[in-house]
């Protein structure tokens, strides 16, 4: 382990964005850390606004963000550093994929060959390099999709900041694209990336933000934030031999706070998981009752979004 | 065996300055609309008149036309009066669409997530109108200036003459600003570069016959204001002189640099990455 202190990708203080009457981000005071990091949040919730503001696209109308250290707004050198890609399409339809990426990575500064060859690659890297002679207008959505990722990446950057990248691509499109993106991440590159599909962020990365109404309602890992949640008890499931047996004994445990039975084992809630977990061998030794599986249903993301956002 | 570093490395080679990176945007518009034939076609044709002049400065060396009269600074204010609507055409074409296309795109999210500042994409997107707009204007000005002194026996014209270039280059930058950033304000109001453009004609010749008409009526001249052709003329007036006509210019320069500051805060109002709430 290095004594380096962690830097943290981006921080923001005080964070705040309206349009006129309506508030996308409201207050937002966070430090994302390095890794891939998923964006959560319903439609509406200031997702989009946030990466916008990160991306020094709109001025915060209070507070500050900051990305790798320093200030997005009126900063266009930060740019190199990082990488955007948006939700919306923004193409111009009758160019190809290769002249689109091109153009965009010599907007960075890069001479043309080495545009051309980092677009090249960059398309390459997405699976589209056999497309790249056609004109976008002719791409399906997921192509689409791929090719917005290929000039976020082509110049190299060191942060990248990706609006819903899966949306609209084919089951086996969305594998590959989480794939590329923990690669990208196992590369030593840092990803913020936003979705309001939850198994999507959740098979990419532990470490989420989850935002509501223009506010940061959690952040961290997802299991940690969950073990802060103690307005909903948490469940376990134990699927066991003998249910009614393992019933009768845990009634009586004070950490237990309800319980419901099903003929293949005994869902319980409690507030103290921890020591329900280390209590739970003994008593299961003692009664010889053969468990096969414990579950905890709602130590995922789901049942977090749902618990802080519905 | 040797265990390469897997993790990330960062560009190290060197950038462009930033300063010149709306020169980017400038080059791939003007190479991407010089390469069109329609483009390439219009250019021709606006050669024409340049052609015509130049015919008529040899054939004036010549002596084959008496009757033409003498090659001075009007010739040349003339030339650049004639070549006026070919800037408007341009201004319209490809000009009112530059940003409109844009904006119904959301491309400029994608621009300005670049290192390029929001006056870098508006002066890289002014400078394919004003590239244009230098091949119409000042480019064939200058070479028939040049013809002319080439042609000349003795250095009169050169010595009577001399301050002409200057004029020519100032009087086609004040009217290469005006038009085109007129004509970049309104294709940054509308995502359709159909109504950018009809915009832009109707601003242009709507404010003539307004000028024009309340000229007619009232008998007062100082409706020139109102017109932007006849503003435009009043501004050839300052930079070449010499016409009794041209009573307001100072008037006309005032109207004209509002005109251009309106059509700055325009784009600085309404060029900005998309602004949605999601």
């Amino acid at each position: 382990m290095s004594g380096t202190p962690r830097q943290d990708v981006v921080a923001a203080s005080g964070l705040s964005r309206w349009y006129g009457q309506v508030i996308g981000i409201n207050d937002v005071s966070l430090a994302i850390g390095p890794g891939i990091t998923g964006l959560l949040g319903p439609n509406g919730a200031g997702k989009s606004t946030f990466m916008k503001l990160m991306t020094g696209q709109i001025q915060p109308s209070r507070g500050s963000v900051t990305v790798l250290g320093e200030p997005v707004w009126n900063n266009p050198g930060i740019m190199n550093r990082m990488g955007f890609c948006p939700e919306q399409d923004a193409f111009y339809w009758n160019m190809t994929g290769l002249a689109w990426v091109e153009g965009l990575v010599t907007l960075n500064g890069y001479g043309a060959a080495e545009a051309r060859t980092r677009a090249l690659r960059a398309l390459e890297a997405v699976n589209l390099i056999d497309r790249k002679d056609d004109k976008i207008g002719s791409y399906s959505k997921g192509m689409r999709q791929r090719v917005k990722l290929a000039q976020a990446i082509a110049h190299d950057p060191e942060v990248l900041i990706l609006d819903e990248p899966l949306s609209g691509m084919d089951p086996l499109g969305r594998r590959q694209s989480i794939r590329m993106i923990k690669d990208w991440a196992a590369a030593g590159r840092h990803i913020i990336v936003s979705s309001h599909i939850l198994h999507e962020i959740e098979s990419m990365t532990s470490t989420i933000l989850l935002v509501n109404h223009g506010r940061i309602v959690a952040e961290g890992n997802v299991h940690e934030i969950r073990e802060l949640i103690d307005d909903h008890p948490h469940r376990i499931f134990i699927e066991c031999d003998d249910p009614r047996q393992l019933a009768a004994r845990l009634v009586g445990w004070p950490v237990v706070a309800g319980m419901r039975l099903d003929e293949e084992g005994v869902e319980i809630q409690t507030s103290k998981p921890d020591v329900f977990f280390t209590e739970l061998p003994d008593l299961v030794l003692a009664d010889r009752v053969k468990v096969t599986r414990l579950l905890s249903p709602d130590d995922n993301l789901q049942a977090i979004f749902d618990y802080l956002v519905k | 065996m040797p265990i390469y570093d897997q993790t990330y490395r960062p560009y190290r080679g060197t950038f462009e300055p930033h300063t010149m990176r709306w020169w980017t945007i400038a080059r791939a518009g003007l190479k991407h609309y010089l390469s069109r034939k329609g483009m390439l076609a219009f250019v021709f044709i606006a050669m024409i008149p340049a052609i015509v002049r130049g015919v008529l400065i040899w054939l004036s060396h010549q002596g084959a036309l008496t009757d033409f009269g003498i090659i001075d600074a009007n010739f040349f204010r003339g030339y650049l009066a004639w070549q006026g609507p070919f800037l408007l055409l341009i201004c319209i074409w490809p000009g009112a669409i530059l940003i409109a296309r844009d904006l119904k795109t959301n491309a400029i999210q994608l621009y300005l997530s670049r290192p390029l500042t929001r006056r870098d994409y508006v002066i890289g997107k002014f400078a394919i109108i004003a590239g244009i707009g230098a091949i119409l204007l000042p480019a064939p000005g200058l070479l028939l200036f040049l013809m002319q002194i080439g042609l000349s026996d003795n250095t009169e014209f050169l010595r009577d003459n001399y301050w002409v270039p200057l004029s020519i280059l100032g009087y086609s930058a004040v009217v290469i600003a005006g038009a085109g950033l007129l004509s970049l304000a309104a294709s940054a109001m509308t995502r359709s570069g159909r109504y950018a453009g009809l915009l832009f004609f109707a601003i242009v010749f709507v404010s003539q016959m307004v000028g024009t008409v309340l000229r007619l009526i009232t008998g007062s001249p100082s409706f020139i204001v109102l017109s932007l052709p006849e503003m435009v003329n009043q501004v050839g007036g300052l930079f070449f002189g010499g016409i009794a006509e041209q009573v307001y210019v100072l008037p006309s320069m005032t109207v004209y640099a509002a005109l251009i500051a309106l059509s700055l805060w325009v784009l600085r109002r309404r060029v900005k990455a998309v602004e949605i709430v999601t």
